[in-house]
Formats: C-alpha cells, structure tokens, sequence
C-alpha cells in the first residue's frame, strides 16, 4: 500500500533526530514543511497564519519524535492531520473574535485560495463548486487532483478505506459536473 | 451516455489539472527566515529534552524538582497528541474518531467482557446515533467496517437489532 522504504526512512530520520542529530531535523524540514505550509495556505488563505501553523505543526513532529511509534502512521499522513486541526482551530478564533455587527457581509461566505486562483469565470466556477462540496469529498479531491496523492495515501489521511477514498472521489466529480453542467449557468 | 460521461469527465480532468497548476504557482513555500525558525524550535526542543533526560540521572530528591520547560513540552505535547494513544488503542480509527465517547464505551463494554447482546446495543446505538444525528456519509460506515474485527461484528449486530438491511 504504502513506500515502505521511504516511510522507513522518514521513520529513521525521526529517530535520528529524537537522538540530537539536527542534520535529520534538516532534512525533515525540507521534506515536510514545504507541504505544511502549501495545506495551511490553501485552508486559511493567508500566508503569514499558514507560516505560523506550519511551524506550529513542526514544532508538534519534534516533541513527538521521542516517542513515534514507527510504522503505525507514516509523518507525511500525521502532519496533514495536526496542520488540518491546527487550521480548524485558527478558523474557529478568528470566528470568535470577530464581531459580526461590525463585519458587512461577505459577498461569498466561502472565497478560498482556490477561487481567487481562477483566471476565467469557468474557473472560478469550478473551484466554487469545489468549495462548496462536502468536507471530505473536497478533502479527497484536493489530495488527488492537487496533491497528487494516491488513493491508499488518501485513505490514510483521512483515516478511511481505499474504497470509501473511490466512493468520495467519485462522488465529487459527480457533483462537480453537475454544478458545472451548461444548463446550470446563470 | 458513456461518450458524453467521458467528455465530462476529460473536460472537468482538464479543468481540475488547470486549476492544480494555478495553484501550485501561487502557493508559497517556506522562506530562509521560516526553516531558521523551524530549526530553531527542533534545537530547542533536543536541549529541553536532554535537560529532561539529565534530570532523570539525577538521585531522586532532585529529579523530584519541577522544570517549567520541561513541564511544558511534556503539557504542551500531551494535549492533541495524547488522543492518538487513545484511539489507537480504541476499536476503530475512524468510528473511535468520529463519535469520541459513544464508542468509547461500546469499546469498555467489547473489552470488558460484556454479554453479545448488549455489546450489539450500544454498537447500534453508536450507528444510530451516528447516522441520526450527525447524517454522515457512507464512506464513514463503510471506512470503519475494515478498521477492526470489533468493529464489523458490532457494526453488524447493530444494523441486526435495526432490522435494517443496509445502513444506506
């Protein structure tokens, strides 16, 4: 299912840094921040909170190197989960620190990164309806079609099985050509 | 129908592909200023935790002394992290997760040695409290079922108490 080797790799630079090696920390930054910050980015929209939560989320991998259990999840797969619940949490502040009498209301109440990627109204389309799909269907999506992530990748980042992975994945694209049909312009 | 879902389906490929590639040129990726921080934290958190490992030596009056650094790594790391232990240890990664202390206790009830019937009671409960309250999506039935042995029996029983023939 899984590249044992690079997993086992990634495990042993894990434990090299957990013994003082700051040479594996390196290289773990390399290899795993560049992805931390990307998600964060694309959840909160903002670069510098996506920063904060990238190294936030790094900094969680090294108090946990002591103690990783390898083989029971690979880092790549633990870090989308602790960036993803760091991301929930920053959202949810942000909620609650807002005042809504102040705030005039949004003219779309879910512009993401996406949307404001879009170069053409088609695309801004799509990435509305991509936006707008059930959490785990766009979760699922993203990871396939932005991430390049395999289906078993995906099933272990969002905890479920290869084929619930095919069942969302299909769903959405059900879904999005349906958003995206002409009989739905307007 | 199969030509035109094959249109739609190269179409929105295309489209997808498109959008991935906007993406990947405005996403940011980690400054100079960002990896000296990171690092900084993992030398930090090495020193914290050979501070730890040399109190440990110590005899044992002073090993008793508090360290706020080191508290604060060990309270700080628990939090989020501490949950992991928990669910790993639980019936089934994706049930365990979604429905946090309903599962829990079916899960002290399988180990507890309690009786078929009442294993199925609470396993159903936790479906039906599941599916009624929260409506999830197949894929979170269908991702517990190969997630432990537990899991499937009881999942099973549940819908059997139901007399439901499929959870969908």
């Amino acid at each position: 299912m899984f590249d044992l080797s690079e997993a086992n790799e990634e495990a042993a630079l894990l434990a090299r840094f957990a013994a003082g090696d700051q040479a594996a920390a390196r290289a773990l930054t390399e290899r795993f921040l560049p992805l931390a910050l990307r998600q964060a980015w694309r959840i909160l929209g903002s670069e510098a909170e996506a920063e904060e939560v990238a190294q936030e989320a790094m900094l969680k991998l090294w108090r946990q190197a002591a103690t990783w259990r390898a083989g029971e999840a690979r880092i790549s797969t633990w870090l989308y989960r602790v960036t993803q619940n760091l991301c929930i949490d920053r959202i949810r502040r942000r909620r609650a620190n807002v005042n809504v009498d102040d705030v005039p209301e949004p003219a779309d109440p879910r512009p993401g990164v996406l949307e404001r990627l879009g170069e053409s109204e088609d695309m801004r389309r799509l990435a509305r309806a991509i936006m707008a799909l059930p959490d785990r269907q766009r979760d699922a999506l993203v990871l396939r079609h932005f991430d390049g992530a395999s289906n078993p990748n995906i099933a272990a980042r969002l905890e479920c099985s290869v084929e619930a992975v095919e069942s969302l994945l299909a769903r959405a694209r059900r879904q999005l050509q349906k958003d995206l049909a002409p009989d739905r312009h307007g | 129908m199969n030509d035109k879902n094959t249109d739609m389906d190269r179409l929105l490929d295309d489209a997808l592909d498109r959008l991935a590639a906007a993406e990947a040129g405005a996403a940011p990726v980690p400054d100079v200023a960002l990896v000296a921080r990171v690092l900084a934290d993992a030398k930090a958190v090495t020193a914290a935790a050979t501070a730890t490992a040399a109190r440990a030596a110590l005899p044992h009056a002073s090993a008793m002394r508090s360290d706020p650094v080191g508290r604060g790594v060990e309270g700080r790391g628990a939090g989020r992290l501490g949950g992991r232990g928990g669910r790993d240890a639980g019936t089934g990664r994706g049930i365990a997760r979604r429905s946090g202390p309903v599962a829990a206790i079916a899960a002290r009830w399988l180990a507890g040695g309690a009786g078929a019937a009442a294993a199925a009671m609470v396993a159903g409960l936790v479906v039906g409290f599941l599916t009624g309250l929260t409506g999830p999506e197949p894929e979170i039935l269908t991702a517990a079922m190969p997630a432990g042995d537990d899991v499937i029996v009881v999942a099973d029983a549940g819908l059997a108490l139901f007399g439901a023939d499929s959870p969908f």
